[in-house]
């Protein structure tokens, strides 16, 4: 028995200390997480010695400049790093982060363009063609801890009606806005803006690198429709608008986090296709409002709904026909969902625009929407699918090819085939109860610079 | 036949005392391992008043959809080159994305006049550490093999780099 127990305290001191030949790991699992130590070790290792040699270079640098009479910090650049301040740093009160490290403010520039070729059947119609859709260029700034800038322009192809041409370039100021950042709960953006609709309109505009799809939502079309084979025109909202703009985000019980919007602009134009960017035509400003959420329990979920009141003026001459006498009260009322989560992208948004014309005195109600899903398949392929409808023919602000009642199938896929550049691929089937039913095939190149 | 009766109840007790050491053994193993290298800590300077965010809190902040401390001063938010291990960890953790997407990410919110500017980048540990603590409103991320006596490491959930469970340890384990 003492044996026994002298056998026994010894297994138990190899269990608790293990000698390195019986601590060796056993298993696959335990090989590889030792191998993986073992090299993140090294690696550490490695790394040390080389920023003792960044540093060191660095010094001898600073020495050598100073040697031949250069100014400023000696700098180690790589790709996109910033120049390592070789002064210590003072940060004064409002001041921006380039003064700091001893730069001017600077501005960013990106670029946006896409162009393509597509077919139409429509009737008996065959139409094809390439076109060049807009190009253009955001600048951004951040001009003090507080306040920022943000410029948008772009080159722009579009119909012009009633003339013998079919296009004529135009050269838009699609943003202008200056945002005052009171904190995360309060900034205030005063200027030319993207009116705070739904989810697409304020994620996407001008360039479509960064959608999915190749077209926008028929809802949600710019006020100056595109040219683009089927001669879409848009306007049913105001997708621009120039005013104030005060919005924020707040957590709430920590269920998730709180979006809101309050707008007061000029307003809608006598015109769908004309921006009140310089004036407004009537004495009555708009007012718009979104709220939205997003739930903590559902991570990449965003819904919200928008309301927005204006007052459109009139359209008597020199406006081009048709005359409309008498003003709108307008009331548009939105819902919207987004959900973007892994690979899976969901966006549905409807539309009610309910008016009284007070030239007919009457109310009408035209209303749109659209359901888009993608899936990004690969790192490369995404494909698409998307339902809109459109149902705006009530409304005398509306003209022309404004009056709809549509369902249009878009199914396609996305191709990321090289950096910053996406090839799209599309189909289009709209069923039309206004007329006949088109078919559309498009490809198109989308990117940024 | 009650000596025999004794030594085999003595026998017995030595066995149940041994099977109660066995399992203490098994169940608590032996010393405790070291944390594994290569967490990553967020760092910030130690004028800022900060000293833990939770974790979702610490995802607002890297992806910029909080912008302002709470005593009301702008959050600068500093990088990694692209490439660095330390951004690895924070890609995968936090962005739940790759470089490229990041970048993707990145242009979205100034595309929307969320953000005026892309983050600062650095390229090194001891940069991004000499930055942070000359800068009070400024928050980056090192290797924490790295951390020096001029910054502050936040507390994550919690947790420090090295205790279990800590949300940015590079072992998979740690998850």
């Amino acid at each position: 028995m003492e044996r026994w127990n002298i056998v026994f305290a010894g297994f138990m001191v190899a269990l608790w200390f293990p000698a390195p030949s019986m601590a060796a790991p056993t298993g696959e699992l335990e090989v590889l997480k030792s191998q993986v130590e073992s090299l993140q070790q090294e690696n550490q290792h490695l790394r040390k010695q080389m920023e003792r040699q960044a540093t060191l270079t660095e010094q001898l640098m600073q020495k050598v400049e100073a040697l031949a009479g250069k100014e400023g910090p000696a700098v180690l650049q790589t790709g996109e790093s910033v120049e390592e301040p070789s002064q210590p740093i003072v940060k004064r009160e409002g001041e921006p982060m380039e003064l700091t490290i001893g730069r001017l403010p600077k501005m960013t520039v990106i670029g946006f363009g896409d162009m393509g070729l597509g077919f139409l059947h429509f009737q008996s119609l065959d139409e094809q063609g390439f076109y060049v859709g807009a190009q253009g260029f955001t600048f951004t700034s951040q001009i003090n801890d507080r306040l920022s800038f943000l410029l948008e322009t772009d080159f722009h192809l579009h119909a012009q009606p009633f003339t013998p041409f079919d296009t004529f370039e135009h050269f838009h100021l699609q943003r202008a806005n200056l945002t005052y950042t009171f904190s995360d709960l309060l900034k205030v953006t005063a200027g030319k803006i993207h009116t705070a609709f739904g989810y697409y309109n304020q994620t996407y505009h001008h360039g479509t690198y960064l959608e999915s799809s190749i077209y926008r939502p028929d809802i949600i079309e710019f006020e100056v429709g595109d040219i683009l084979l089927d001669r879409r025109a848009g306007g049913y909202l105001p997708t621009h608008t120039v005013g104030l703009e005060f919005a924020g985000t707040k957590g709430f019980l920590e269920a998730g986090d709180v979006n809101y919007v309050l707008g007061v602009s000029n307003g809608r134009s006598p015109l769908t296709a004309s921006i009140e960017t310089n004036r407004n035509t009537n004495d009555t400003l708009a007012f718009n409002v979104q709220l939205a959420f997003k739930p903590e329990l559902v991570e990449g979920l965003r819904i919200g709904m928008d309301y927005y009141l204006d007052k459109i003026p009139q359209r008597v001459e020199p406006f081009a026909a048709p005359v409309r006498r008498g003003d709108i009260r307008e009331h548009i009322f939105g819902v919207h969902a987004a959900y973007f989560y892994d690979k899976t992208e969901v966006i549905a948004e409807v539309y009610a625009i309910r008016q009284h014309d007070k030239g007919i005195n009457a109310d009408t109600v035209d209303s749109g929407g659209f359901f888009q899903t993608a899936y990004q398949l690969t790192e490369k392929w995404r494909p698409y699918f998307r339902f809109d409808y459109l149902d705006t023919n009530a409304s005398r602000y509306f003209t022309g090819s404004q009056l709809r009642k549509d369902s249009t199938y878009s199914v396609g896929v996305r191709w990321d085939a090289l950096v910053w550049n996406a090839i799209k691929f599309e189909y289009r089937y709209r069923a039309d109860q206004m007329t006949d039913d088109s078919h559309t095939v498009s490809v198109n190149t989308s990117y940024t610079f | 036949m009650g000596g025999t009766m004794r030594t085999k109840r003595k026998a017995m007790r030595g066995s149940v005392v041994r099977l109660a050491f066995l399992w203490a053994a098994v169940a608590f193993g032996g010393p405790a391992g070291e944390a594994a290298a290569g967490d990553v800590a967020i760092v910030v300077s130690k004028d800022n008043a900060t000293d833990e965010l939770s974790f979702k809190e610490l995802v607002k902040v890297f992806r910029q959809e909080r912008q302002y401390w709470h005593g009301g001063e702008r959050i600068y938010l500093i990088m990694h080159e692209t490439g660095a291990q330390e951004k690895q960890v924070i890609l995968e953790r936090i962005y739940k994305m790759d470089e490229q997407d990041l970048k993707k990410f990145w242009l979205g919110k100034l595309y929307r006049g969320e953000i005026a500017s892309f983050p600062k980048t650095f390229s090194s540990n001891q940069a991004i550490e000499r930055f942070v603590s000359q800068v009070p409103s400024a928050i980056g991320f090192i290797d924490a093999t790295f951390l020096g006596e001029d910054v502050k490491v936040l507390r994550i959930d919690g947790k420090l780099p090295g205790e279990a469970g800590y949300a940015l340890s590079s072992s998979p384990l740690s998850r």
